[in-house]
């Protein structure tokens, strides 16, 4: 971990609701270095979009950091001044999102949109911002930008509006981009120009990437180290490789389980059975014992530490404690990793 | 690595678990009708809308009882008497009790309001169902017919029915739904439209379910509650034309008792015995206030999403 | 777009035309006469013959429609039988200015307090503002217009003798009217920018605004409050209305010699020619209203192009 951009020590984050609060981040540390892709992979519900919008602190009214530290370049963004907030974002950190159907304002040219970004972080005007927007819609791809950039976005395809959004998040070449689910609202075609895209503009200008998605085709596609949620806690981290070929937790055996293959001949799709726990009221224990096909009396009654495999892996499972390897031995039963 | 506790050891055991366990649903499923009343249980406003509008219709039936005099009794010797334990809202230019006045007079306007909102409910809904489940010709024919008929200024149109008609309940309560119903019309067309384009009515089609079922089961329940709303802000708007109607002499008739007559009645006398106006200005007020705060909350408690 | 105007305009005009008849023919069985009975009594039959001649009353109904159509489109309303011989066209172009006076200053004053008090609704939701905006919107839109003018005028006029209450004088005498009309205006505008503003507000692009490091004014003013501010060309419409059918008893409750009180005055006199020529004035005035509403709004909102996309 020499040169970490960004640090985050065990970051919880809660919801106020009507009917209670519900504990959507409970807990989550990582790192993210210089130039490199960060996955972070789990499904609706498991707290990555809470997690990356902490961040840039762009929790709605009634979500509250509770606990936890986000160091930026050592300062902690977690206790920033909303002024301060102000200026990192859109410049040092930016955010690309879901739908990029929603996430323009209807109103207002692409150009004008871009250029917002500029006047505010860069003190560009006029004709100066205007040459600056389109050159950016061309770094991402859009034909003709000069005629772009006079554009509504309802004029444009839902794959130009997302590059749209990238150009704005890349104006003023901020150190991190966040994608939040990036291409999930797009066609399969287009998904794929947008992660190259992507990638080519992390080769281009060294921005380190988090990338929040629940598609594990996306990640092995993009990102060097992934990490795993599950219930507002993350239960696995690793490089690619670590997580696709050497999984420890069952919930990431699950998740790759139910990744449809296409070069196999099965057609059958594997789902994990049950449904996340309701974090209005989250387990004491494992969060994922009661979907756990492993699961054991101790992961209902106590949470797991992490247990390391390298540098760059570790998982938060009993099933990696020696006990549970004795009992398994003494019972005859397999442990995973059959994959 | 772990801690080991010596505590833990024995829980490393498989987990003893119940069948069917995982799907388990952890809150309480609750209707759609329980949900929107307790939703609109939890509104203080529309609840005390709720019950000041309760309170008005028992005074709007029981007022006029409650005192010794009638409401079109005059007596000459009792004129322009100011409120007393007599007579508790005063007495106008013919001595006539204001109180029962009043009440008769709120029991007047409610019944047109309810009645024209009745005959708005069952022409609107009808023309507009019809109209967006025959389709085709039929749709594109009655929608050409409120195209012209939305243009046109409603307003002036009682008006002038009111001038060749004699005024009564009756016709008053026609005039106001002749261009009134389309509305509602529209509103449940365009309802329906959506409705079947939904997937959930596409997928009750794709298995077999009859035209029938399909309207009883999905397109009715999906368009009653906006049916409600509608028609909780049509009443309002019908004491006010009522009122409106009669303070610009077009109305029921003295002795005949509306709050419209009253307020009519008591402006002209607003700078000597201003309690004339007051009393039937504050009930019509109360009124209309209720039914607008209830017909929001209604609307919260229906559909939270339809907030326009 | 130049389609969907020529199509509307085809409406309107029919909209109009089946006004005019129904009016013409609502007109014919009006009971009682405009003419002064008792002096009608003490004429000669031919005298009166003569005065039905006069104004065209002796031809088959069906000849007098005809002709009451191809006058209205050469654009002669016809002659007042109450104002004697005066032309009703004249009549109601005399009386204009009042009305739009009045009616001017209601729409300002009404839609620059709305705006404000919608704004700040949405804005500090569930504060202090949003109950004062959701108490006035909801009064506004429950305390009939008249009602309202006539509490002002005991109130503010009567008993602390502030603004004059009757008779057109001068400037100040157009204060109360235009304040008691602009309060339906801000009910209605009020309400519907906060219900708009609070749905914008949690559009995904404010929270894209917000990433770009804007700050609050920035993202109120360029996002939130002008995308806001759009959908309200919509409800002019209605509002237009409220003041036309508003103006109708507060004209007549502050004696403003205005269009609204001609209207109130010649149902009152029977006076058929002028009901009709207002009730054509008033109705061609509100369909183009609307119709105007409708192409501005097309001309604000980058996304509606009228007769795409739109019903």
């Amino acid at each position: 971990m020499s040169q970490s951009l960004l640090e985050v020590r065990d970051l919880a984050v809660a919801f106020r609701t009507y009917i209670g609060e519900v504990q959507a981040v409970r807990g989550v540390s990582f790192d993210l270095n210089k130039g490199e892709t960060l996955a972070i992979v789990g499904e609706s519900g498991s707290g990555k979009s809470v997690t990356s919008k902490s961040i840039m602190r762009l929790l709605a009214k009634n979500a509250k950091i509770r606990s936890g530290e986000i160091r930026f370049e050592g300062e902690n963004l977690a206790a920033a001044s909303e002024r301060r907030m102000q200026s990192i974002r859109g410049s040092e950190i930016s955010m690309i999102f879901q739908d990029p159907m929603t996430s323009l304002n209807p109103t207002m040219t692409v150009g004008k949109q871009i250029i917002e970004v500029l006047k505010k972080h860069r003190k560009l005007g006029g004709a100066e911002a205007l040459a600056k927007a389109a050159e950016l819609l061309g770094l991402v791809g859009i034909p003709s930008p000069e005629k772009r950039v006079k554009q509504y976005p309802h004029q444009l395809s839902g794959g130009m509006r997302q590059r749209v959004v990238i150009a704005m998040a890349l104006a003023c070449s901020p150190k991190i981009l966040i994608a939040d689910e990036p291409t999930t609202a797009l066609d399969v075609t287009i998904q794929a120009q947008i992660l190259d895209l992507m990638k080519r503009i992390q080769e281009e200008t060294g921005t380190s990437i988090i990338l929040i998605t629940h598609d594990l085709g996306v990640v092995a596609e993009s990102a060097a180290r992934v990490a795993v949620m599950y219930a507002g806690i993350i239960v696995e981290t690793g490089t690619v490789d670590e997580l696709f070929y050497e999984a420890k937790h069952p919930y990431t055996w699950g998740l790759l389980a139910s990744m449809p293959k296409l070069h196999e001949k099965t057609s059958e799709l594997t789902a994990i059975p049950g449904t996340p726990p309701d974090l209005m009221f989250p387990p004491v224990g494992c969060p994922f014992a009661a979907r756990c096909p492993h699961a054991m009396e101790v992961c209902v009654a106590k949470m797991p530490d992490y247990t390391a495999h390298s540098d760059t892996h570790s998982a938060a499972c009993w099933l990696q404690d020696p006990r549970a390897q004795k009992a398994a031995a003494a019972t005859g039963a397999s442990l995973g990793g059959e994959r | 690595m772990a801690n080991p506790t010596d505590s833990l050891d024995p829980l490393f055991v498989p987990v003893r678990r119940e069948n069917g366990e995982q799907e388990r649903i952890s809150r309480p499923a609750l209707s759609a009708f329980q949900d929107s009343w307790r939703r609109l249980r939890q509104n203080k406003a529309a609840v005390i809308s709720l019950i000041l509008l309760g309170i008005m219709i028992v005074l709007a039936i029981v007022g006029p009882w409650l005192t010794k005099y009638s409401y079109a009794q005059t007596n000459y010797s009792a004129v322009y008497q100011s409120p007393s334990a007599d007579h508790w809202f005063g007495t106008d230019k013919f001595g006539r009790d204001q109180w029962a006045r009043i009440w008769q007079g709120t029991r007047i306007s409610l019944l047109i309001a309810v009645l024209a909102a009745a005959l708005d409910l069952v022409v609107g809904v009808a023309y507009g169902a019809i109209s967006a489940l025959k389709g085709g010709k039929v749709d594109n024919v009655m929608q050409r017919i409120i195209e012209i008929l939305i243009g046109v200024p409603s307003l002036i149109i009682i008006i002038l029915l009111m001038m060749i008609m004699k005024a009564n309940i009756f016709t008053i309560m026609v005039a106001m739904s002749i261009t009134g119903w389309v509305g509602m019309a529209r509103l449940v067309r365009a309802q329906i439209l959506k409705l079947k384009q939904q997937e959930f009515v596409l997928a009750a089609r794709t298995l077999g379910t009859s035209n029938t079922q399909i309207i009883f089961k999905h397109l009715i329940p999906n368009t009653i509650g906006m049916i409600v709303i509608n028609t909780m802000f049509t009443i309002p708007s019908a004491i006010f034309t009522e009122a409106f109607l009669s303070f610009i002499g077009l109305g029921l008739q003295s002795p005949q008792a509306s709050l419209g007559v009253l307020i009519h009645d008591g402006f002209q006398t607003l700078s000597s015995h201003f309690y004339l106006l007051l009393f039937p200005a504050l009930v019509i007020v109360v009124i209309m206030v209720a039914f607008n705060i209830l017909g929001d909350g209604l609307r919260d408690a229906l559909d939270p999403r339809m907030r326009k | 777009m130049k389609r969907y105007i020529a199509k509307r305009i085809v409406y309107l005009v029919l909209t109009l035309f089946i006004i005019t008849t129904a009016t013409f023919f609502l007109m014919k069985n009006l009971p009682g006469t405009p003419f002064d009975e008792e002096k009608l009594a003490l004429l000669t039959q031919d005298q009166r013959d003569q005065i039905y001649a006069s104004y065209g009353l002796d031809k088959p109904v069906i000849v007098q429609y005809v002709n009451y159509i191809g006058n209205i489109v050469q654009g002669d309303l016809g002659t007042s039988i109450y104002y004697t011989g005066q032309d009703v066209k004249d009549i109601i172009v005399d009386r204009i200015y009042p009305s739009a006076l009045v009616g001017l200053q209601a729409i300002l004053l009404g839609t620059v307090i709305g705006l404000i008090l919608g704004v700040l609704a949405a804005y500090r939701h569930n504060s202090g503002w949003d109950y004062a905006a959701m108490i006035v919107s909801v009064l506004g839109v429950s305390i009939p217009n008249f009602v309202l003018a006539a509490l002002l005028q005991y109130y503010i006029g009567l008993k602390w003798g502030i603004l004059p209450v009757a008779f057109w004088e001068s400037y100040d005498s157009s204060v109360l009217p235009s304040v008691a009309l602009s309060f339906g205006v801000i009910a209605i505008i009020a309400r519907f920018v906060r219900t708009e503003m609070l749905e914008v507000l949690q559009q995904d692009y404010i929270v894209t605004a917000k990433a770009k490091g804007l700050g609050q004014m920035a993202i109120l003013s360029r996002h939130a409050v002008r995308n806001s501010l759009i959908p309200v060309i919509t409800i002019l419409g209605p509002i237009v209305v409220n003041l036309l059918t508003g103006s109708l008893v507060i004209e007549n409750i502050f004696g403003i010699p205005g269009i609204g009180s001609l209207f109130v005055d010649s149902i009152k006199t029977n006076d058929y020619a002028t009901i009709m020529g207002v009730t054509i004035f008033y109705s061609a005035f509100y369909v183009v209203v609307m119709l105007l509403v409708d192409i501005l709004y097309s001309l604000v909102d980058p996304r509606i192009r009228l007769g795409s996309g739109r019903e």
